[in-house]
């Protein structure tokens, strides 16, 4: 009788991972970083959604969140200033099937890589996208960067920091075909956890900016949000972020905000006085580039000698 | 003709146009003469009783004595019904087409094909005036032929028939080709006409068969593709860490046309590959070459269908386009099992293959698990989509012998769960457990249909190629099912030369509408209950016991006369040339209250109806209506018809007595119910007016004590309420509050809550400690002290025992004023001699909130 | 003396001069073609009386320039008469003369846009010296070319001559004088009313007379006209059906039109049958074949000429072998991301030109430091800086192989033939994995716009790249396990169980550790190094054209070999001692050179690109500045290389390096 013989050939040892499997070397960030956290939580997110480590890379520019790489036990690529998303997109092109991780910074990605930042989300390639964003350049030691707060002491600004800063997010909701954009905050560990698993998830460039301090060069820029928690508003809704009390008790300032409205994510974002933190915008069915640019790899080699000897042809007298 | 009637027998037919209001039959004029009618009565009952003698002085009927319902469509040339069908191509199916995708009757194709290609009303005129015409053309010149034909050529060739028959002018003839052209382009590639020929339930089975199997083959064919791709890419990358890759001559071809530039031995010395990258190990190199050796090997059957039948099927009928083979055995049954297991053990290797292949392209095939299982992988072990691949065993047995000898194999088979077809051709009139030279109604009649029913797990369906639509839809789920599906078919037999040509899916369609073959259909694999297994669609009026049409005729004083007529098994019985003994002709004029019509005969009670005589309505080929006196034997064969329905009645849940009775025990349930709950009310009401009443007075006097209180204390009364508000723990309490605040916030998010704030600013406590989910993990604490402050196992800081930490109130605090997410809350100093301890104290303050 | 300051003026007089001097110098006698022509001025005269065809003379060689302003299709019209000359068993050589601009103003000598084919009964490795027959479809076009040298006394101008009746006093004064001027100087001219017998055709004569002036050069050269017209149905095969035929009917009249008024009629035999398939492609169309050919799946580029047209092909074609061309944000992000498909496995290439090279050496030097598999393809062009871009230079030899701060050695080979820029893209690929190391192909505009027939190759599997390894990676082995004496190490790829590492820039371990140490970087220096040293192992001392010893050696690299040796062969035919030798790789360098520099009294090389010219003011042996490849050998070899090389934006032509030659010959003669 059919389906007498159960199909027990289906039933194979799963490898399991734990945090440790996704950890590198130590941390070599100044204590206090908050690159710590976000770390932490990449390797969570990685560990609950139990990707396989050999199959996951995570690139990045040059800063100190750039370091990231370093201490995951992943594949990693630790390339040159700015170009993070190129060598990130590259790596998906021909082979989508990789889990691709991007760790990039204020200098790194709003400044140096603009170019590339603006055309990856067009792109749009399934991948998550981190910007530590501490508003300085630590590694070079405190020059201003793209999102210094105007007046910020630096070594470029020693009288303070001279234009207003850059706001990534109306630059990034503004690209054509983004698809994920949020911001949290490096000191709420859960929200950092739910923004980036989130971000993992969604098909496309989830594109993730973190607020976060720099204790050693730009400690007073976090300092005063910590002073004012309600300059920071928590988004809510039900295709957003999910939020769990210890959150909700930290970020008093609520606001209820669907995702997938863009022009109320654009004004979130132009609103200076807060910083809104969770999901501003989501589209879950924007077209992603390797579709296109990993078509063919299927082909079999004869099939790729007849193609070879097609265009030959074309040109044999 | 009225809405419920129209699945009837006469709603599926209609007469051409022209023919419509055809002269009403009429009664002969009689002599009345109560002396010989006495007479005649008493003769009729002695041949309803089945004495000989009375048998002869009866008239026999004529040949062209039909029952009266049919005789509108005794003309079978005149008769429009729904074949030939048109059928759909197979080819470029997803292999879950429905029956009506797969095929149509030719008649409604036309229409529909010459509205797709001229869908205007004036577009292609004398086409589309003559569809009807090629529809009739076709149907009579097909009507001898087996099997389906290629349906573009086949128009085309009715269409120069309908040239030669019209005649018309030069433009004329030269705009119906065109059309004519353009009408058979619509017809798809591989689309066939098929006439009712002898065998239209097997052709319609390959036909089935076919939609279903070419589309999965297709897919399976890409699928073995994908693994042999798989498969190579591991070898080639196999190869490249061999030594052979790198010889010179390899080195040399490796770097294409510019290698005279090369030192070839130096070259490949340099391009070794073999470290890093493991070697597969050996055993599974080999499995990876069985695979990819059995995958190329493969190509695919081009058998789709296997008939194994005992002989009597000649099979000129089988066109060579399709890829049908037959074997002839003795015990069908048998060889059928056989012969799908010889399909199914040539299959494994190749399902195995692909499993194989799929196993390893994904890196995961564990010896341990999978050796043992691929060692007894046999067709149990089968997916689905794999069993619906191994090409269709059908046996095709005859009646008698699976009910006599062939019961054995007949019943292994049944209950074996292979998913194997078993085609049975039955007679409704004859009784296939009855020897051929024995009275058919001897016995009760062995009902195969019940009896695949009695083997629980089979597929089983009754049904009748003259109603293709329910054939298809019955084949195609036994196609899908993946169990052992009997279908027992009744085609229908043109009437013997003796009695007048009537087309046999009209006899067919007489044995369905006289309940002689109703139609059903029983899937085990829908569920266990009845109720979703059954299908009991297609049988006309299900719900009576014969299906009711009304009937006119003109009496003997030529007055229309309107009735409702049953077409019962006696009526079918009567196209039966064997069973015409069991009729005589009713001499006109005999009037008897014991004459009573053969379906009130058959709804009466034993007792009553023996006293009666029952007969049926009968028109002969002049038009004259007659009443036909039927034998006793055949009105029990209809009685033992009559169980079977109600059974089948029962099994579907039409007319089920056991819930008749339930709906009747509850209403007399309820009607109880509502007289308690009436008299309760009535009692309540009364009661709760009394106390009404009672209350009224009281209550004026309450409210003057009141007001009097009230003046003289209210002040005293609000300061003596002690106001209480308990120190909290800092996590639960703390929590619950700002929970409930949030959920206000979700409403207002302008302004924080103040309540909330404040009364998060009273809280103090004692004991340190650290919240853990907001830590960052930042290492901050663990360089202040790594054994007070240590990681769990979310990588978040938490606090070990102060004492076995040794640690001291200073490093708390200093470690809370590090923290960037200020979770560490130094809580009281515990050790009163610690130096400095209001400066910490006033340090700490604003992390103890 | 010879100098191309002055040859560049634009003065007809100092032209002629040149060609005098050249005259007295190689007692060539002056063009025999200068035979008296039955045509003047008027059409209709009685000696060429329609249908009275004169019969063909048999000569071996010829050159023949379309020159017009752009967009009047004479680019299409020369590359078809190719093509059909090389189906008729011809060598053949075709080169595009490009304006910078895409609509140049008309009639102004710097737009002069068109193509120069050469055709022999031999093999034809280069564009040769001067035309012998130029079509003009108008005057002022001429004279670029003329200061280019492209000309000489007795060259054959058919001359479009409705400009003599232009409405513009101007414009017909302009045209009478250049035809007075033109006619003074030597050129044969002939005027022609090509657009008035177009204009019986179309309305548009604009846009059709490039197929009437193919008819008529395929009746003076005898083509066959059925072959021609199923080549310009290829041409045209995405336009529609009407297109074709009026094409077709325009270059019937032209044909028409040339037998019954043209006297000129040439039959030139087809040279020996090679044997085998051959196929006619120009330098970057075979580059985009080789990268189908050696497997690679991903082209990342950015537009830049002369480079773009090698993707732009790709782009038609790559489908069909599943390829993908990648058009980046800017030439960084192009490099950037081919290193992130190279890193995944998937071995890609990168095409540019200098400018985007300069943009992407930092991206060169991480694939060098973190030795990452890559295919740079450079179509050089002038420069520095924006420099000539559609025109011809060698100049980015030295940024190829230095451009990067630092220490980085890599492999930088030069496709000296348009059918070696097929052939070197496939052993690129495959250096590039075996030696773990980004490989540059220099080619340039010469190659990527010259047409040439060249054997058809024979695609294999085995010029494939691998499928991507998958298996488990050694946990032993670290990700750089550098093979001490080769420098090699094998290459975990992402998906290896085992093998995750992190890549780095930055000094690194061979376990791919950041390492600041001295040990480290002196380590991983001297292995990346090495394994140059272990490749130049692997090569063959390089081939000397002509006698293995002599008075002088001409060395050169890339598309200067036709001109360099078809020279060298003039020289030889005059009993000169000298033979030639050309490089294809320059990192690492083939082997063996001082060795046969050793066997010849003076070696020098001969280059498109800038030295200082000795006899310049200031010009000193303490102040000279040498060409690139010579600088390399001098320092390489410690032979005292001597080059000429100019950058006058066009090919060497082999009667300029014939007389190069003779120059350094006397020299040689003098100092004994």
């Amino acid at each position: 009788m059919f389906g007498l013989t159960a199909d027990w050939s289906h039933e194979i040892f799963e490898r399991y991972f734990t945090l440790g499997d996704y950890a590198g070397g130590e941390a070599r960030w100044c204590p206090g970083c908050g690159d710590h956290g976000v770390l932490t939580a990449v390797h969570k997110v990685l560990r609950d959604e139990q990707v396989v480590p050999e199959m996951t890379v995570a690139v990045s520019g040059i800063g100190c969140s750039s370091r990231l790489p370093h201490y995951m036990g992943t594949f990693g690529f630790h390339g040159l200033h700015g170009r993070a998303l190129p060598v990130a997109c590259g790596i998906k092109s021909r082979r989508p099937e990789l889990d691709v991780w991007v760790a990039t910074g204020d200098g790194d990605c709003f400044s140096i890589g603009t170019a590339h930042w603006i055309h990856a989300i067009r792109y749009n390639m399934d991948m998550t996208m981190m910007v530590f964003d501490n508003a300085i350049y630590g590694l070079t030691k405190a020059q201003t960067s793209p999102t210094s707060p105007t007046g910020m002491h630096t070594n470029t600004h020693p009288f303070g920091a001279i234009l207003d800063p850059l706001d990534p997010l109306t630059v990034t909701l503004g690209v054509t075909n983004v698809s994920f954009v949020a911001q949290v905050v490096d000191w709420s560990p859960p929200l950092l956890y739910e923004v980036l698993k989130a971000a993992h998830r969604h098909k496309g460039l989830g594109f993730v900016r973190i607020v976060q301090r720099c204790p050693v060069y730009a400690n007073n820029y976090v300092k005063d949000l910590l002073g004012h928690p309600d300059r920071i508003l928590l988004l809510e809704h039900e295709n957003g972020i999910p939020i769990d009390n210890s959150v909700a008790r930290q970020f008093r300032n609520h606001r209820s905000h669907d995702p997938s409205d863009i022009s109320a994510a654009t004004d979130l974002a132009r609103d200076q006085s807060v910083i809104p933190v969770g999901l501003l915008y989501h589209n879950p069915n924007a077209p992603c580039y390797e579709e296109l640019s990993s078509r063919g790899s299927d082909m079999t080699v004869e099939q790729k000698l007849a193609g070879m000897n097609a265009a030959l042809d074309t040109f044999t007298i | 003709m009225s809405k419920q009637q129209t699945d009837g027998e006469v709603g599926r037919m209609t007469q051409i146009p022209g023919r419509a209001g055809e002269s009403l039959p009429q009664l002969p004029p009689v002599v009345k003469d109560v002396k010989t009618s006495r007479r005649l009565l008493f003769t009729l009952r002695h041949f309803h009783l089945g004495d000989p003698g009375a048998m002869e002085e009866l008239e026999p009927l004529g040949p062209d004595m039909l029952p009266a319902l049919l005789s509108p469509f005794r003309e079978s040339s005149r008769l429009r019904y729904t074949y030939p069908l048109f059928l759909f191509p197979a080819e470029g199916q997803d292999g879950h087409a429905k029956a009506e995708q797969l095929t149509c009757p030719l008649s409604e194709w036309l229409q529909q094909a010459a509205a797709a290609f001229a869908p205007e009303n004036d577009a292609a005129r004398i086409l589309k005036d003559h569809l009807s015409w090629l529809d009739h053309h076709l149907r009579h010149t097909l009507i001898d032929r087996d099997g389906p034909l290629d349906a573009a050529s086949t128009l085309s060739e009715a269409g120069a028939a309908l040239k030669a028959h019209l005649g018309l002018d030069e433009s004329g003839t030269e705009r119906l080709d065109m059309d004519i052209r353009s009408l058979a382009d619509q017809a798809p590639a591989g689309a066939m006409i098929m006439a009712y020929g002898r065998y239209p339930a097997m052709h319609l089975l390959v036909h089935a068969i076919r939609s279903r199997i070419l589309p999965r083959r297709a897919r399976f064919r890409t699928l073995i593709d994908n693994c042999i791709r798989g498969l190579e890419e591991l070898l080639d990358v196999e190869w490249t860490k061999s030594d052979e890759s790198i010889e010179p001559a390899r080195a040399r071809d490796s770097v294409g046309p510019g290698n005279q530039l090369f030192d070839l031995a130096a070259l490949s010395e340099v391009m070794d590959h073999s470290r890093g990258t493991q070697r597969m190990p050996e055993e599974r190199r080999i499995r990876i070459e069985w695979a990819l050796q059995v995958l190329k090997d493969w190509e695919g059957d081009p058998v789709l269908v296997h008939f194994v039948h005992d002989g009597r099927l000649t099979c000129k009928w089988l066109p060579d386009t399709n890829p049908v083979t037959d074997l002839e055995d003795p015990d069908p049954c048998g060889r059928a099992t056989r012969l799908f297991d010889e399909q199914a053990a040539r299959l494994a290797e190749i399902f195995a293959a692909v499993r194989i292949a799929q196993l390893e392209i994904n890196g995961i095939y564990d010896p341990a698990i999978h050796d043992p299982w691929f060692d007894r992988f046999n067709w149990e072990g089968f997916s689905q989509e794999e069993l619906q691949l191994v090409p269709t065993v059908i046996a095709v047995g005859d009646a008698e012998w699976l009910a006599g000898d062939g019961m054995r194999s007949f019943s292994r088979l049944l209950s074996s769960g292979r998913p194997v077809q078993i085609l049975v051709r039955v007679q409704p009139s004859l009784n296939p457990s009855a020897a051929p030279d024995e009275n058919p109604f001897q016995q009760f009649r062995l009902e195969l249909g019940y009896l695949g029913i009695g083997h629980r797990q089979a597929v089983v369906t009754q049904t009748s190629p003259a109603r293709h639509q329910h054939l298809m839809e019955g084949f195609l789920t036994a196609v899908d099912a993946t169990r052992t599906s009997l279908h027992v078919l009744n085609t229908g037999t043109r009437t013997d030369t003796k009695l007048m040509p009537l087309n046999a899916w009209l006899v067919a369609g007489a044995a369905l509408e006289g309940r002689a073959h109703p139609f059903f259909h029983v899937n085990p694999e829908a569920g266990d209950a009845a109720a979703v297994r059954v299908n009991f669609s297609g049988n006309p009026q299900p719900e009576q016991d014969w299906p009711i049409h009304p009937f006119a005729y003109m009496d003997e004083n030529g007055n229309r006369v309107d009735e409702q007529l049953a077409f019962t098994f006696a009526d079918y019985a009567l196209l039966v040339g064997s069973l015409r003994d069991h009729f005589r002709l009713i001499p006109p004029g005999t009037e008897s209250d014991a004459l009573v019509p053969m379906q009130d005969y058959l709804a009466m009670k034993p007792d009553d109806a023996y006293q009666r005589v029952p007969f049926v309505w009968g028109v002969d080929g002049g038009g004259q209506l007659h009443r036909l006196v039927v034998a006793r034997e055949l009105a029990l064969a209809c009685l033992d018809r009559l169980n079977y329905w109600h059974t089948l009645q029962e099994l579907a849940g039409v007319r089920n007595r056991y819930v008749e009775q339930a709906i009747e025990r509850t209403r007399q349930e309820e009607r109880e119910a509502a007289r308690l709950n009436q008299e309760r009310l009535v009692t309540e009401h009364a009661a709760e007016f009394d106390r009404a009443r009672r209350e009224a007075a009281g209550e004026a006097m309450q409210r003057l004590t009141d007001m009097l209180l009230s003046m003289d204390f209210s002040q005293s009364l609000g300061a003596g309420e002690p106001m209480t508000t308990p120190a909290s723990r800092p996590s639960e309490p703390t929590e619950n509050k700002t929970a409930a605040s949030t959920d206000e916030e979700g409403v207002d998010a302008s302004k924080p809550p103040p309540q909330t704030a404040e009364i998060e600013d009273d809280l103090v406590f004692d004991d340190p400690w650290i919240d853990t989910p907001l830590c960052t993990s930042c290492n901050d604490c663990l360089k202040v002290n790594p054994l007070l402050f240590v990681y769990n196992d979310e990588k978040q800081a938490a606090l070990t025992d102060i004492e076995e930490a040794n640690a001291t109130y200073a490093q708390l605090v200093q470690a809370a004023e590090l923290c960037p997410a200020r979770c560490i809350h130094p809580g009281k100093p515990w050790n009163p001699d610690e130096p400095g301890l209001e400066d910490l104290v006033e340090r700490a303050a604003p992390f103890n909130q | 003396m010879l100098n191309f300051d002055e040859k560049v003026d634009l003065s007809l007089d100092s032209v002629l001069l040149i060609y005098r001097e050249d005259e007295k110098r190689d007692g060539k006698r002056p063009n025999r073609l200068n035979r008296p022509i039955m045509m003047g001025q008027s059409m209709v005269d009685e000696a060429t009386a329609a249908g009275n065809t004169t019969p063909a003379i048999t000569i071996h060689e010829h050159i023949v320039e379309i020159v017009s302003d752009s967009g009047e299709g004479a680019q299409k019209a020369g590359q078809t008469f190719g093509a059909v000359s090389a189906r008729m068993g011809n060598g053949v050589w075709t080169v595009e003369i490009i304006p910078a601009e895409i609509q140049p103003p008309a009639r102004s000598p710097a737009g002069a846009s068109g193509i120069r084919i050469r055709l022999a009964s031999k093999y034809v490795t280069n564009m040769g010296d001067e035309a012998d027959l130029v079509v003009a479809f108008n005057e002022q076009v001429l004279y670029s070319r003329i200061a280019n040298g492209a000309y000489k006394e007795g060259t054959v101008v058919l001359l479009e001559s409705k400009w003599r009746d232009d409405p513009v006093e101007e414009i017909r004064a302009q045209y009478a004088k250049a035809v007075m001027e033109f006619r003074a100087n030597g050129l044969v001219v002939h005027e022609l009313p090509i657009e008035l017998a177009c204009l019986e055709l179309t309305s548009s004569p604009r846009k059709g007379k490039n197929m009437f002036v193919l008819g008529m050069l395929c009746h003076i050269f005898s083509r066959d006209a059925d072959t021609a017209r199923a080549q310009i149905a290829d041409t045209f095969r995405r336009k529609s059906d009407e297109v074709i035929a009026l094409n077709i009917r325009l270059f019937d009249s032209g044909m028409a039109f040339a037998r019954d008024h043209l006297a000129l009629h040439f039959h030139i035999p087809p040279h020996p049958d090679q044997g085998g398939r051959w196929i006619v492609t120009n330098g970057n169309q075979a580059v985009g074949l080789g990268v189908m050919a050696s497997g690679m799946e991903l082209v990342s580029m950015y537009p830049i000429t002369p480079a773009t047209s090698a993707s732009h092909y790709l782009a038609d074609v790559f489908h069909q072998v599943g390829g993908f061309v990648h058009q980046a944000e800017d030439e960084i992000a192009a490099i950037g991301f081919a290193l992130g498909a190279s890193f995944s496995g998937k071995t890609a290439c990168t095409i540019t030109s200098g400018p985007g090279l300069a943009l992407k050496t930092e991206s060169l030097a991480l694939a060098v430091m973190a030795e990452i598999p890559l295919v740079l393809a450079v179509v050089q062009r002038g420069g520095p800086s924006t420099g000539l871009p559609t025109k011809v230079e060698q100049g980015d030899l030295l940024a190829a192989l230095y451009g990067e701060p630092g220490d980085a050695p890599k492999v930088v080979i030069a496709a000296a033939t348009i059918a070696e820029c097929l052939h070197f893209v496939i052993l690129a690929r495959r250096l590039a994995e075996a030696f773990r190391t980004p490989v540059l192909l220099l080619t340039d505009a010469n190659l990527a716009t010259g047409v040439q027939p060249y054997p058809r190759p024979e695609p294999s599997a085995e010029w494939l790249a691998p499928p991507v390894d998958q298996s488990t990676w050694d946990e032993e082995v670290p990700p750089y396990a550098w093979d001490e004496r080769t420098g090699l190490s094998p290459r975990p790829i992402p998906g290896m169980r085992g093998g995750e590492y992190v890549l780095t820039g930055l000094a690194h371990t061979e376990q791919s550790k950041v390492a600041y140490d001295s040990d480290s970087n002196q380590r991983g220096c001297n292995l990346r190094s090495r394994k140059l040293a272990a490749l130049a192992g692997t090569l063959k001392p390089p081939k000397v054209h002509g006698d293995e010893s002599g008075d002088l050696l001409v060395v050169g690299w890339g598309s200067t070999v036709g001109a360099i040796e078809e020279a060298i062969d003039r020289a030889r035919a005059q009993d000169h001692k000298v033979s030639s030798l050309h490089l294809r790789f320059l990192s690492p360098m083939e082997p063996g050179l001082k060795e046969i520099f050793g066997r010849f009294r003076m070696v020098m090389t001969v280059e498109i690109n800038y030295s200082d010219d000795p006899d310049a003011p200031l010009i000193t042996d303490d102040t000279r500045r040498y060409a690139q490849l010579a600088w390399l050998l001098r320092a390489h070899t410690l032979v005292d290389v001597d080059c000429w090389s100019v950058v006058y934006g066009h090919p060497l032509q082999p009667g300029m390096i014939h007389r190069v030659l003779l120059k350094h010959l006397d020299a040689l003669e003098a100092i004994h």
